[in-house]
């Protein structure tokens, strides 16, 4: 015999679970933050330069990754990934540059010490997807002071 | 330029930790994903496998118990319908679907909490059904469905009190070591909440009354009963007890943990010998002998809750296992908390869809498969006796061997086919009546078809759910209609100084539906279902009424019953009035003479007047049955009536016009 998880409504459905890529029929959303990273120290500044992402995918879904740098999302700096359905699993690495643009129009860097990222997505049809670890590339430009 | 990992998914969420001490790889939010083997997995969907139909009008708003049979690969879900209180049973597939409507379990208590809450456990092919229900007076009994039975539903009951077999009201059932373990009930006359009672060895439905665990505090009940470590854990809401042994020869109880407890039943889960249930303070795993393991300090529960998860009444959610996954998942409505065994890592998990109860089913072989042979016998003749709500269904049975359970399934109209009525199959021909539970429709076209089965095995060529596909002879087709009930009798009688009446009894061809009464032809009360007693007050004294009665349903009626005729008196009259004329003048002017009347006194209990020309002229004593009054000798016009005295009034029989004695 073959066990499964079921679930009942606070209403009148009954629905299998871990099947299917929605929740009978609305898309599933998904979001995950990391701890924050300080490659200088907590007393430090960075530059963080870019970021490599590892998705592994076979299901249509659009990620987006947002870098959260000192406790604040930077929205400007938002990266969107389209994964394509696919007939069986994919791995593809994203290089995310990370970069802030002025009111006036002006690129820089993406600087500060704390550095977390956000990814968030919806499933848009059948398949996996699994996100594996991230490689952030930095520049310290002023390291944490250590006291004599 | 320099590189770092920033590992997701080896550390899992930890929103406890500050920035400093956090471990590498922990995320600090993880929704609608599992966190395991160095990377994040985004979890699956949720597939509707069911829709559990509306009753009587009204729709399923909640489903608090989603349960397996494992003994038939099949499973049970119980519909709750608010706008009625009642609660439905369903019989579904090992996979969730095709829901069979069982019947009515119980309408809740109109003080009883909505939703209500429910608990389940297996033993034997038969599923337990606890109402927990915090107040006994509004907690329902604890049902039995056994679908192999004759009778598929019932009320556990026992001799708790010594007063006889009483219905059982348990807050929860748990099937252990063979026994069935029930708490919070002592019995019908005795609140003892923290009472665990435990049923005959191998026999769930034979209870001693003496057979139990009394947990701690008198009065503080018990909440819930898992096993864990080889021990019964007896959780209260802040105490947790141990419950020893494997039979009655050894049972034993201990205090367990002075300070800990549950929340509820429904959060806990026992997953090989391991508890995890989620308390007062957050999610905890209890080994049955050390002290509980803390899992909530990831969670920080005691923190600003992450956006969305504010506000979660933890006492309102249930627990679900993943078994493929190895996740163990506590649903609080739309949120739920994911632990991965397998990792020990938490997520959380968001969706529309608000869950209620949850369970794992199994679907494949059944136990009962295994036991039993198909049957080979087949069922002809197959036919309808319909009346209004209800219809007997008969058949012939064929090669038959008397162990076998033949089914009844019922379509209206065209419409979905339902299971009816289930009895064992016994002799050459049978009937089952359907529509007693659940009533049929008046005026309503229906196809019935009949099946047999041994466990959970149909004869060849019946096997479908759909019994349209069942060879054709196993069908036949009717149409409820309204049958005419009988009316029994009518009774005066006076009831104050102004008032009379009189009570009207019949018997109703259909009791399921309304019913009006008729006098005169004319209808002047409709009835409710199951009433048969009507008393009419709105009649005129010392006059005969006629009575019929007539069935009711929306807009069918069944033809008139029988009439009957009461006078609006006392009864019986005087019969045999006769009189003679003795021819001697007597009083006044005129030329009356005295006549002779007698009679046979229909009441000798009662007076009996005695009137000339339709003037009473005098009282004959009860049990008098002779008079001489004065009358006309052309016209004299006797006539002689009983009559009673009540309330300081007189009622009167019909009078008899007395005849001339033939000389």
């Amino acid at each position: 015999m073959i066990p499964q998880a079921f679930a009942a409504e606070r209403g009148n459905r009954i629905v299998r679970l871990d099947s299917g890529h929605d929740d009978a029929g609305a898309p599933i959303a998904f979001e995950v933050e990391s701890a924050a990273v300080a490659p200088a120290g907590v007393g430090g500044d960075c530059d963080f330069d870019r970021v490599r992402l590892v998705v592994t995918s076979s299901a249509p879904a659009t990620l987006s990754i947002t870098p959260v740098l000192d406790g604040e999302a930077l929205d400007g700096s938002r990266h969107t990934i389209t994964l394509p359905a696919a007939p069986r699993e994919q791995t593809r690495v994203y290089e995310l540059v990370l970069r802030r643009v002025s009111s006036s129009g002006r690129t820089y860097g993406v600087r500060g010490t704390w550095l977390s990222l956000r990814i968030a997505g919806t499933l848009y049809g059948g398949g996996r997807i699994s996100i594996e670890p991230a490689q952030v590339d930095f520049d310290v430009l002023s390291p944490t002071q250590e006291r004599p | 330029m320099p590189s770092l990992i920033l590992p997701f998914g080896t550390a899992g969420l930890d929103r406890l930790s500050g920035e400093m001490a956090v471990r590498p790889g922990s995320l600090r939010d993880a929704r609608n994903v599992f966190v395991r083997g160095g990377k994040i997995e985004v979890r699956r969907g949720m597939e509707v496998t069911a829709t559990l139909p509306d009753q009587g009008g009204a729709a399923c708003t909640h489903i608090p118990l989603l349960a397996a049979m494992r003994f038939e690969a099949a499973s049970v879900a119980v519909g709750y319908y608010e706008a009625t209180r009642e609660l439905h049973l369903y019989r579904l597939t090992g996979e969730g679907a095709n829901p069979t409507h069982i019947g009515l379990l119980f309408t809740l208590d109109a003080q009883a909490e909505s939703p209500p809450r429910l608990h389940a456990d297996e033993v034997g092919g038969r599923l337990f059904i606890a109402h927990d229900e915090p107040i006994q007076s509004r907690r329902a009994a604890t049902y039995v469905y056994d679908p192999l039975g004759t009778s598929n539903l019932y009320a556990l009951e026992a001799d708790f009190s010594g007063a006889g077999q009483a219905p059982v009201r348990f807050r929860g059932v748990l099937a252990w070591h063979g026994y069935l373990v029930g708490w919070g009930f002592a019995s019908a006359t005795e609140n003892r909440p923290e009472i665990v009672r435990v049923s005959l060895p191998g026999q769930p439905t034979e209870w001693d009354k003496d057979h139990y665990f009394l947990a701690g505090t008198r009065g503080d009940p018990v909440l819930s009963v898992r096993p864990a470590g080889g021990h019964l854990l007896v959780r209260k809401a802040s105490e947790t007890y141990r419950i020893h042994g494997s039979s009655h020869l050894d049972f034993g109880i201990l205090p367990l943990h002075s300070l800990s407890g549950t929340l509820g039943h429904q959060l806990s889960i026992e997953i090989d010998g391991r508890l995890y249930d989620w308390s007062a303070e957050g999610p905890v795993l209890y080994t049955g002998a050390a002290e509980p393991g803390r899992l909530e300090e990831p969670l920080n529960l005691r923190g600003e809750q992450p956006e969305d998860f504010e506000g979660i009444d933890y006492t309102d959610g249930y627990v679900q296992y993943h078994v493929g996954l190895r996740v163990v998942e506590w649903v609080f409505g739309t949120r739920s908390f994911c632990l991965d065994l397998g990792s020990g890592q938490w997520s959380y998990g968001e969706s529309s869809f608000s869950r209620a109860s949850g369970a794992l089913l199994y679907s494949g072989t059944s136990l009962a498969d295994d036991l039993d042979e198909a049957p080979t016998g087949f069922p002809t003749n197959v036919a309808a006796a319909p009346r209004a709500t209800t219809a007997t269904i008969s058949w012939d049975n064929n090669g038959t061997d008397g162990n076998e359970t033949a089914e009844v399934w019922l379509r209206q109209d065209g419409g979905e086919w339902y299971l009816a009525a289930q009895v064992a199959v016994s002799g050459a021909s049978q009937q089952a009546t359907v529509g007693e539970d659940d009533p049929l429709v008046v005026g309503a076209d229906y196809e019935a078809a009949v099946r047999f089965r041994r466990g959970g095995r149909y004869t060849p060529g019946y096997e479908s759910s759909d019994p349209s596909d069942w060879p054709a002879s196993a069908r036949t087709t009717f149409t409820t209609l309204l049958e005419a009930p009988t009316l029994d009798s009518l009774e005066w009688s006076r009831v104050s100084s102004v008032s009379e009446r009189i009570r009207v009894r019949f018997t109703p061809a259909d009791p399921g539906v309304s019913h009006d009464v008729l006098r005169g032809g004319v209808a002047i009360a409709r009835l409710d279902p199951g009433v048969n007693v009507y008393d009419d007050y709105d009649i005129t004294g010392e006059t005969e009424h006629s009575y019929r009665v007539r069935a009711v349903a929306g807009v069918f009626e069944s033809d008139p019953s029988n009439a009957l005729t009461q006078w609006a008196g006392p009864e019986p009259p005087p019969s045999n009035a006769t009189y003679t004329d003795t021819t001697v003048p007597c009083g006044g002017s005129g030329s009356n003479t005295a006549h002779d009347v007698s009679w046979s006194n229909g009441d000798p209990s009662l007076e009996t007047e005695v009137l000339v020309a339709g003037a009473a002229v005098l009282v004959v004593a009860p049990g008098g049955t002779s008079a001489s009054v004065c009358a006309d000798p052309a016209n004299p016009r006797i006539s002689v009536r009983h009559r009673v005295e009540a309330f300081g009034v007189y009622d009167y029989t019909r009078s008899i016009s007395a005849t001339m004695e033939p000389t």
